[in-house]
């Protein structure tokens, strides 16, 4: 479904991405882990189009996309949920909901009507604070929000970029429940974690980033019993 | 000192008008106008020139008022979409502050096809509603000024039901707030930028027309609104509408009733209240940021 060819990215001097090599199928959960500055989150930016590679290419559904604006790959059917989280904190959770749905809302008003209460019932507690400023929401539910809001365009395709940072055990958790739950709804999901046990133990693949390129890639079974994974990543 | 009041309130509802323009930019772009008056003048003597005309053909004055206001304003808009692609987007690099001197040189070249055009001379503005004055006790209001009143209230109305209300507006806040975020969404930042400056432009455009008949109309007339606008914009916060509000019709009332005592005093006054604003209170009357929790 996804396919990332010799993608490279420099910001200035430096190479963040030298040539990695990725692909996602449909159906599939495929992490990428790595240490902090591997070139994760720069991976997910430059599927997105918030940064520019400065070489290769990378293809949705045979279509390449790397050229393409960010606003225009949303469109395309790729929700991106980024770091940080990143709601409009100054606005409240039902209209950070409606502008999840930017691309959908002026064709399809009605079936954006049916989303935000399909994503109210998966996250009851959004509902309870549907009025309230999301700057004011904790941090689980601002990831709670940020998950829901990519959702509301309905994308078959949902990048996750560190869905458990600073969240407690108990969020993570939800999180990660429900990153498995959207699978079996159907969507194709590529995660990159920390956490890189849990990762490892919810999704199919995974490839393990270093420097910038990819220096493992395997069933997430096999990583998790790999003596290396273990010893770098695992902290056994 | 009642009807001083009252006509700073009026004044300062166009410098919160044209003040908004500042606003609806900055916090889409992070950058503003400079040449904002000029935008102004050029929106005050085309609506001269188009009421006028409109006039002169036999269309009633009142339907001619509103339709040179929204003559204006696509006029202006579009003016405000050439600014944003000329002089501000190609100078958007990071650390570049080129858009400050690219809007004020945009506002030179304004000042001067105006002066080629209408000439240098000072222009009486006849407000289109004639001078007749409304006695309320001791206070007099021109008809213009009641127009004034209620197309300041009424844009101010729509602006903040736009900004607040409608999918664009939020959109607008959303990129205000967080670019990469909100083109994650799928909006086209840039399309917004161009949307924000178009809007600015509009509202100068439209301060212009309602300030010509109080200050009349010349082509030097920009530099003191657009920096009076700019006070009431600082003094307010940059980020606040309701604070731009607040602070264009403050700075109008202290101008006013400074100028009972001595007319010099009157730009002096305006001055000291920035300074005052900014020394106790440097964010703005209410300037402040919601936090982002992490």
């Amino acid at each position: 479904m996804l396919s990332v060819r010799n993608a490279q990215v420099r910001y200035g001097m430096a190479e963040a991405l030298r040539g990695v090599d990725l692909e996602v199928n449909e159906g599939e959960i495929v992490a990428v882990i790595g240490r902090n500055g591997a070139g994760k989150t720069t991976l997910l930016k430059a599927i997105t189009g918030l940064v520019k590679m400065s070489g290769g290419e990378i293809r949705f559904k045979g279509e390449r996309i790397d050229r393409l604006p960010a606003h225009e790959i949303v469109k395309k059917g790729i929700g991106h949920v980024p770091q940080g989280r990143q709601v409009f904190g100054d606005q409240t959770v039902e209209e950070n909901l409606i502008l999840g749905a930017y691309t959908k809302i002026k064709q399809q008003p009605e079936q954006v009507k049916k989303w935000m209460e399909r994503e109210y019932q998966r996250f009851p507690r959004l509902r309870e604070r549907r009025h309230q400023q999301a700057g004011t929401l904790s941090g689980g539910e601002q990831q709670m929000l940020a998950l829901a809001r990519a959702l509301m365009a309905d994308p078959p395709f949902l990048v996750l970029d560190e869905p458990s940072m600073g969240l407690s055990p108990i969020y993570v958790k939800l999180i990660l429940d429900t990153v498995v739950q959207l699978r079996k709804e159907g969507k194709t999901i590529l995660l990159v974690e920390q956490l890189a046990t849990a990762a490892l133990s919810i999704s199919d693949r995974a490839y393990v980033l270093s420097s910038g390129a990819v220096e493992l890639t395997g069933p997430s079974t096999e990583l998790l019993h790999d003596e290396k994974v273990i010893r770098t990543y695992l902290g056994a | 000192m009642l009807q001083a009041v009252v006509s700073g309130l009026i004044l300062g509802s166009i410098y919160a008008i044209i003040a908004q323009g500042y606003y609806i930019t900055y916090i889409t772009t992070r950058t503003l106008n400079f040449g904002q008056g000029d935008f102004l003048m050029v929106g005050a003597l085309l609506g001269l020139t188009s009421l006028g005309a409109m006039t002169a053909s036999g269309i009633h004055v009142y339907l001619a008022a509103v339709l040179t206001i929204l003559l204006i304003s696509a006029v202006m808009g579009v003016l405000g979409w050439g600014l944003e692609r000329a002089a501000i987007r190609p100078l958007q690099h990071f650390l570049s502050i080129g858009w400050i001197l690219s809007t004020v040189a945009v506002s030179i070249m304004l000042r001067n096809i105006a002066m080629l055009i209408w000439g240098r001379n000072v222009i009486p503005f006849p407000s289109p509603f004639g001078s007749d004055v409304y006695r309320i006790g001791e206070v007099g209001i021109t008809r213009h000024e009641l127009f004034v009143a209620i197309s300041a209230v009424v844009i101010m109305a729509c602006l903040f039901f736009f900004l607040n209300r409608s999918l664009l507006g939020k959109a607008l806040a959303a990129v205000a707030f967080n670019r990469d975020a909100a083109s994650l969404m799928g909006i086209n930042p840039q399309r917004m930028a161009v949307l924000a400056f178009a809007l600015s432009s509009a509202l100068a455009g439209i301060g212009g027309i309602l300030v010509g008949p109080i200050t009349n109309t010349a082509f030097f007339m920009g530099a003191t609104l657009g920096l009076k606008a700019f006070a009431a914009a600082i003094i307010g916060g940059l980020e606040n509408p309701l604070g731009i509000l607040i602070g264009g019709l403050l700075l109008g009332v202290i101008e006013q009733v400074f100028s009972l005592f001595n007319s010099a005093y009157k730009d002096a006054s305006a001055i000291v209240l920035i300074l005052i604003v900014l020394i106790f209170m440097p964010q703005g009357l209410l300037g402040k940021k919601v936090k982002e929790k992490f």
